[in-house]
């Protein structure tokens, strides 16, 4: 293996969350890009067409009549063993679907960005993590982002797993629409070679494709126990999913120099007593929050989750084990549940463990409606109450109260 | 422990000898028997058949029954009735 004493940076440029996207599919050089705009990733497929128009990039462009065809045709490119990019988000994630659960089941290495957006109705064109949360069981993995240096990041490192033998699964990477799309901020980037070296394990791997030498039909029909066997595996991939994961981000670091913790990352949460589950760009202010509660001696930590599929069981558990209160702040709503996504998740999980840790769950954030850190602070007081063992109300609504 | 029958991660197959990954003239009830004597290769079954599974064998023709689905349209059509449908079970 190769290694860099000082990984080195090629240039550091000022870009939104959108270019940062662009310029990490740039770097992975894939044979087809298929795009549709749809606020707030369409500044993405206009880096990628200038990428192309100025010599930059030598891809295969296509404009689609919508999203679902444009994922139709990154099917094809994909099965025939091309390296495949699209993006997309809310209505025109929703739009794709049929084409979504097809990619997966054909266990073909796409990836596809998703610049999170609230999905109607009611109509607002704004942020939220309700769009990618739905379709979580369409068998893809996702990774959710936080900044603009990791969406980059995290598109090098999505192709390095999608077309990794082992996995052969699609994946999304996930960032906030606005909050993170149009956010202008310092992003690294690495040396073509450099990410060509990265990539090179699974540049050109053997897989199934489709070709006129040995004919193969994809997908074919299955029923019964066959069904079950495809089924299988596609889990069983999903499960390979999470250590891989985790080595690919301990390698991109060894790499490149930066790392995200692969599943989870966690944040101050070796000492702590209270710990804060976040997602994506609201990270950021618990983040703060926990800063600031630290300087005043209080144990609290934070831990953001990367990836919600595969759902990082083992990993949370770790992490929480011995706690004596958590929080989950979810930037969706679990209808049914009446709660976040994300705390009936990590409530699933906390079921592991032998002592039973309170549980309280924030919905905040949703509808582009902001998680300031005085919601934060509000939030481990809540944490306070469970941690003592008083009565605490378990679903909050931060922006309505 | 798993039974694994495929050698495909996922929903794949090869396409010899047929396109799928099992044989699809499983699900069939009935099977055409072609009476030979009675065939005059005039090739309205061989046109009809929506799977293509009638093979013409130079005088008369005859049904492919690994890809057979036994919907009987060829017994149908078959003008000089050489054609009957008998019950996978008989």
């Amino acid at each position: 293996m190769e290694t860099m004493d000082v990984p080195r940076i090629k240039e550091v440029r000022v870009m939104d969350g959108n270019r940062a996207c662009a310029y990490g599919v740039l770097l992975c050089k894939p044979d087809l890009v298929a795009g549709v705009p749809i606020t707030p990733m369409t500044p993405l497929v206009e880096a990628i067409w200038q990428f192309v128009a100025d010599g930059k990039l030598d891809t295969e462009l296509m404009e689609a009549d919508g999203e679902l065809s444009a994922l139709g045709a990154v099917i094809g490119a994909s099965a025939a063993g091309g390296r495949t990019f699209l993006g997309s988000s809310s209505q025109g994630l929703a739009f794709l679907y049929e084409a979504y659960l097809k990619a997966a089941g054909n266990r073909l290495p796409i990836v596809m960005a998703v610049a999170s957006r609230e999905t109607a109705a009611p109509d607002g064109v704004v942020s939220s993590h309700q769009d990618f949360v739905g379709v979580r069981d369409g068998g893809w993995i996702q990774i959710i982002c936080e900044s603009a240096q990791e969406i980059m990041d995290t598109v090098i490192m999505a192709y390095r797993l999608a077309e990794d033998p082992d996995i052969l699964l699609p994946v999304n990477v996930c960032y906030d629409g606005f909050y993170l799309s149009y956010s202008t901020e310092r992003v690294e980037i690495p040396y073509e070679e450099d990410v060509d070296a990265f990539l090179r394990p699974v540049t050109g791997a053997s897989r199934p494709r489709l070709c006129l030498e040995e004919p193969l039909t994809t997908p074919t029909i299955a029923t019964g126990e066959l069904f079950c066997e495809f089924r299988y595996k596609h889990a069983q991939a999903q499960s390979r999913a999470k250590a891989k994961i985790d080595e690919i981000d301990r390698e991109f670091q060894r790499k490149f120099g930066r790392s995200y913790g692969g599943q989870i990352e966690e944040y101050r949460t070796g000492d702590a007593d209270m710990v804060m589950i976040a997602m994506g760009s609201q990270t950021g202010a618990v983040r703060e929050v926990v800063d600031r509660k630290r300087e005043k001696g209080e144990k609290v930590g934070l831990v953001k989750l990367r990836t919600i599929r595969p759902f990082p069981r083992e990993r949370i558990i770790s992490a929480l084990k011995g706690k004596r209160a958590i929080g989950v702040i979810d930037r969706n709503v679990c209808f049914g549940w009446q709660s976040g996504v994300c705390f009936m998740e990590v409530r699933a999980a906390l079921y592991d463990l032998k002592e039973r840790i309170p549980v309280a769950g924030f919905i905040a954030g949703i509808g582009g409606a902001d998680l300031s850190m005085d919601m934060v602070e509000r939030a481990f007081d809540v944490l306070h109450q469970a941690k003592e063992g008083k009565p605490y109300q378990e679903i909050h609504w931060l922006n309505l109260e | 422990m798993v039974k694994i029958v495929s050698p495909f991660e996922g929903p794949w197959a090869s396409a010899k000898p047929n396109l799928f990954a099992y044989s699809t003239a499983e699900w069939r009830s009935k099977r055409p028997i072609v009476n030979i004597a009675k065939c005059r290769h005039c090739g309205v079954c061989y046109f009809y058949c929506p799977v293509g599974s009638v093979v013409d064998r130079g005088s008369y023709c005859d049904v492919d029954l690994s890809f057979c689905k036994g919907c009987g349209v060829c017994a149908k059509e078959c003008p000089s009735k050489a054609i009957i449908m008998v019950r996978e079970m008989d």
